[in-house]
């Protein structure tokens, strides 16, 4: 007897919410919602085939997600939530309903399929080699971070090499090598044995780490030796099989082929962008078809069929827009799209192909390219559906735009060739090399020690003590030249932001759709250059904002309407420096955000007790706060899994703040402050007695020397400082980090006023110094989290120098 | 024994380039000048170059000046007009028939191709 639907509804929504409210980082919950869908598929063997497909396919990925192999987990979750809504539309017999189930299955399984190679080698079909490889791997990792008083996992990684050795599949020469780390590994443990007080040396952790590296290579060797002859066998279970890569291919060349293509794609996934804002840019056209073209053209040498067929197919549509066939809108620009990225997964997969994985045709391209070859048959059409809306960029100021697509002349080839000015800039692109980034991060590094180490010279006696003054004219040369380098250096790692707000552009593209939103997106400043390391970091939180403003800021066209706002919503990326930061903004012109709902939750959730007499400010920024989900209030994204809370951990952790400015009716602003590099601070040096800390530059209002009348101690808070009619806490670094024979005496000391997120404190110390550029160092693992300092820097004496944690430290003085 | 010709390559695709490079490689030509579109490899037609270029390989799409410009260009030119083209395209049959038939092509080869295919027309081209 199958269970009722309106119970399977309940069941479906509890599992919903749960995977809404205790997020991703909680396996338990995933565990149970894996049950509970187990449960209702079981419960509803052969009712509705659709449904229960749909219902496996959030089985595996919620699978997946838990165990982190998805490799777009908010895009996972975001669409495992979608297929349980669907599900629940279904069962609920609401309009749409098979429509629905079977987008959300298409949506779901093609983020899934993003995972399937990586569930390929997770799954139980480990290979041999493949055992022995991930072992070496493993060990060596495990050697690395081992301590030298750390016997359990030295007997540990004893184990691992053991087995390795013992694997009957493992070639002779590495089982060679791997018996000699063995014996190197067995021989520190039995000296533990007889010496208790005995320590791992250095040089064994040497010797045993170049062994296993010898073992790993020579597998390798093995390996490329084998590919010669790929083993096509591996039966894959049911599906698809085939290897696409062909046996004789030219690896190099195919190498080749990849990274030129990733610069087409991108190029063509842009200009399609532009094309759905103005049809008409033959420019955009031509650049999108010559993508497919080149695509198609060399794939076919390399007898890739798979992307030569859909880059033929992709070609075609192109070309009938081109040709004035038909019009670049209504349901064609999504096809063109999902073109574009069938054509990345491709050439991922083709990627993996060439260190060793089989090339298999990806999850959708048959229904892909089936679409592609008879779009018409679909009921695809230039028309737009009303229910559809389109969302519009600014039209490009491009002076080619009376070029009419319908004028027979745009027809021919040779009106391809009216390109302007472009043809420059990419030269410039092309007097490019690419390095591999930790080749320039350890270049960076190395130059950030040579400042050290330059200063030091600089400021040594003998060279600044004034006799010498060949020496110092030569020394004062050299650190022109060092602090050229350095400059040089930093800015080598620098990129501009383009490429991030490229995918926001899409993000929106996709998003307001699926929202049914009329929003045009703006970007200024998207040359704004910010550290490499960062531009990953920013992602997420900028893919958070940016949903957070669609999906809950911008009303719906009707909504706005009826409020006299215009029906289009407008959102703005920005991106320009300010005060040594970068800033990058996300500003809508929705609804703003709701004081009371904010407040009511928080109370809700214990984090504040009344709240009455917040700043709008503070009100806001509650919603950063760990532990307060914004499901209802600022979105059902921060429900799904990240929260606002790790959005800013992020952003904090890289010396970055966050905050939201809001009208209420009128819109929000989304702003992030980075600084520009994260190896370098400008700090404020400063003396404690003996010591010298840094106060970032930053963060520092003011220096005040202080009437004693201005000093109070308020119960439980401390010492106070009036200043300008505000009561600010005092912290007294001396006492705070124990340092003896500082200044006592308040009016004698410099109190240096700082702030952090709107909120002041005082800074008692003996002296300022100076301020320099500081090359940060962090403190290391065992020194990670002391609180009120954030890292330390090698001062030009030579001595250790402590950077406080500003934010640290205000935050801590006001929760006292 | 290496041919002491001159080929110029021109094709807006860097791995195409290399594609037929390594088949002239295949046939012991080594000396290329490669071009990444019509405007270039016209500079370069005219720049000179020891050996003189005997060859032209060339793509039919590419933005700047298209294959049938460059050739058009090279037709004209009293000092060029010999020199063998074999133009590269993805094009239909019929479309290359078309436009051929206004040109004077000393060749064309399809893509996709395979590198005997090039080779043998390059072959019958330098008298081989």
């Amino acid at each position: 007897m199958p269970t009722s639907h309106e119970d399977i509804v309940a069941r479906l929504r509890g599992i919903r919410e749960e995977i809404d409210h205790r997020g991703l980082t909680e396996p338990a919950a995933l565990k149970e919602a894996v049950a509970g869908l187990e449960d209702l598929i079981r419960e509803m063997d052969g009712e509705k085939s659709d449904l229960n497909r749909l219902l496996g396919l959030c089985v595996k990925g919620i699978r997946a997600v838990n165990e982190l192999r998805a490799a777009d987990t908010l895009g996972s979750v975001d669409a495992i939530i979608e297929s349980l809504d669907a599900a629940e539309h279904y069962l609920q017999d609401r309009p749409n309903k098979e429509v629905l189930v079977r987008e959300a299955g298409q949506l779901l399984d093609s983020v899934l399929s993003k995972n399937s190679a990586r569930a390929e080698t997770d799954s139980e079909e480990i290979h041999p080699e493949e055992f022995v490889e991930m072992t070496l791997n493993d060990a060596a990792a495990c050697l690395l971070q081992i301590d030298s008083d750390d016997f359990p996992e030295m007997e540990r990684l004893c184990r691992m090499i053991d087995a390795v050795v013992a694997a009957r599949e493992c070639p002779a020469p590495c089982r060679e090598i791997s018996e000699q780390a063995l014996h190197l590994a067995v021989q520190v443990v039995d000296k533990r044995k007889a010496d208790p007080d005995f320590t791992i040396p250095e040089d064994a952790i040497t010797d045993i780490g170049l062994a296993l590296e010898e073992a790993l290579s020579s597998l390798s060797e093995n390996n490329t030796a084998s590919t010669d002859t790929p083993a096509v066998e591996k039966p894959a279970p049911g599906a698809e099989s085939t290897d696409y890569l062909p046996e004789d291919a030219d690896l190099d060349l195919i190498g080749a082929f990849i990274t030129e293509s990733g610069d087409l794609i991108t190029n063509a996934e842009e200009a399609l962008l532009t094309l759905e804002s103005d049809p008409e840019d033959i420019e955009a056209v031509s650049t999108v078809f010559r993508a497919f073209h080149n695509i198609k053209g060399t794939s076919a040498f390399f007898e890739l069929a798979l992307m030569t067929e859909l880059a033929h197919h992709a070609e075609s549509l192109l070309s009938r827009v081109r040709d004035g066939e038909i019009r670049y809108a209504g349901g064609y620009p999504d096809l063109a799209l999902r073109s574009v990225d069938m054509l990345k997964e491709l050439f991922r997969l083709l990627q993996d192909a060439l260190n060793g994985s089989p090339f298999l045709k990806p999850q959708g391209y048959d229904e892909l390219t089936g679409l592609l070859a008879a779009p018409e048959a679909a009921g695809i059409s230039d028309v737009s559906e009303p229910a559809a809306p389109r969302p519009v960029s600014p039209p490009p100021s491009s002076a080619e735009a009376e070029t009419s697509v319908a004028e027979p002349a745009a027809a021919s080839p040779d009106a391809l060739t009216r390109r302007p000015k472009l043809q420059t800039g990419k030269q410039v692109v092309e007097s490019s090399i690419r390095v591999p980034i930790d080749r320039l991060d350890r270049f960076i590094d190395m130059v950030g020690e040579l400042v050290v180490s330059h200063s030091m010279v600089a400021q040594d006696q003998l060279v600044a003590g004034g006799t010498h003054h060949e020496l110092q004219k030569k020394v004062a040369h050299t650190t022109k030249i060092v602090r050229e380098l350095q400059n040089m250096s930093m800015s080598m790692r620098m990129i501009p932001l383009k490429t991030t707000f490229r995918k926001m552009a899409r993000l929106v593209r996709d998003l307001s759709r699926k929202v049914g939103k009329d929003v045009s997106f703006i970007t200024e400043g998207e040359d704004t250059e910010i550290d490499r390391n960062m531009v990953d970091i920013i992602n997420d939180p900028l893919v958070h904002m940016v949903r957070n403003a669609l999906d809950h800021g911008i009303e719906l066209p009707e909504v706005r309407e009826k409020m006299g706002k215009p029906r289009y919503g407008t959102l703005h990326l920005s991106a320009f420096h300010s005060a040594g930061n970068v800033v990058v903004e996300v500003r809508d012109d929705g609804k703003g955000l709701d004081r009371e709902a904010i407040l009511a939750k928080a109370r809700e959730r214990g984090l504040i007790e009344n709240g009455g007499g917040m700043s709008d400010r503070e009100v806001y920024n509650l919603i950063f706060e760990p532990g307060f989900s914004t499901a209802e209030i600022v979105s059902d994204v921060s429900g799904r899994g990240v929260g606002m809370d790790v959005v800013r951990r992020n952003i904090e952790a890289i010396r970055g703040q966050v905050e939201i400015q809001a009208t209420p009716g009128r819109g929000a602003v989304f702003k992030m402050s980075l600084p520009l590099t994260l190896a370098i601070i400008d700090g404020m040096v400063v003396g404690v007695g003996p010591e010298k800390y840094v106060i970032p530059t930053i963060s520092i209002i003011r220096s005040v020397q202080p009437n004693p009348g201005d000093i109070s101690t308020v119960l439980h808070k401390g010492e106070m400082l009036k200043l300008q009619g505000k009561l600010i806490p005092l912290f007294r670094i001396a006492e705070l980090f124990d340092v003896r024979e500082a200044q006592s005496e308040l009016p004698k000391a410099i109190t240096v006023v700082v702030e952090n997120d709107g909120h002041q404190a005082g800074l008692v110390v003996d002296e300022l110094i100076g301020s320099q550029q500081i090359v940060i160092k962090t403190l290391g693992e065992s020194l990670g989290n002391i609180t009120g300092i954030s890292g330390s820097a090698i001062m030009p004496d030579g001595r250790v120098g402590l950077i406080l944690d500003v934010g640290g430290l205000v935050r801590l003085a006001n929760t006292d | 024994m290496t041919e002491n010709i001159c080929v110029l390559v021109v094709d807006d695709f860097s791995t195409m380039r290399r594609i037929i490079k390594k088949v002239l490689k295949g046939i012991q030509i080594e000396n290329v000048v490669e071009a990444d579109n019509g405007i270039s490899a016209w500079e370069k037609l005219n720049a000179q170059t020891d050996p003189p270029i005997e060859l032209i390989i060339c793509d039919w799409n590419m933005p700047g000046m298209t294959g049938m410009e460059l050739l058009e260009k090279v037709r004209s030119d009293e000092r060029l007009s010999d020199i063998p083209f074999i133009m590269v395209t993805a094009e239909g049959k019929d479309k290359i028939d078309f436009e051929t038939g206004k040109a004077d092509l000393t060749s064309y080869i399809a893509k996709p191709f395979k590198s005997d295919e090039l080779e043998e027309k390059i072959n019958r081209i330098l008298g081989k």
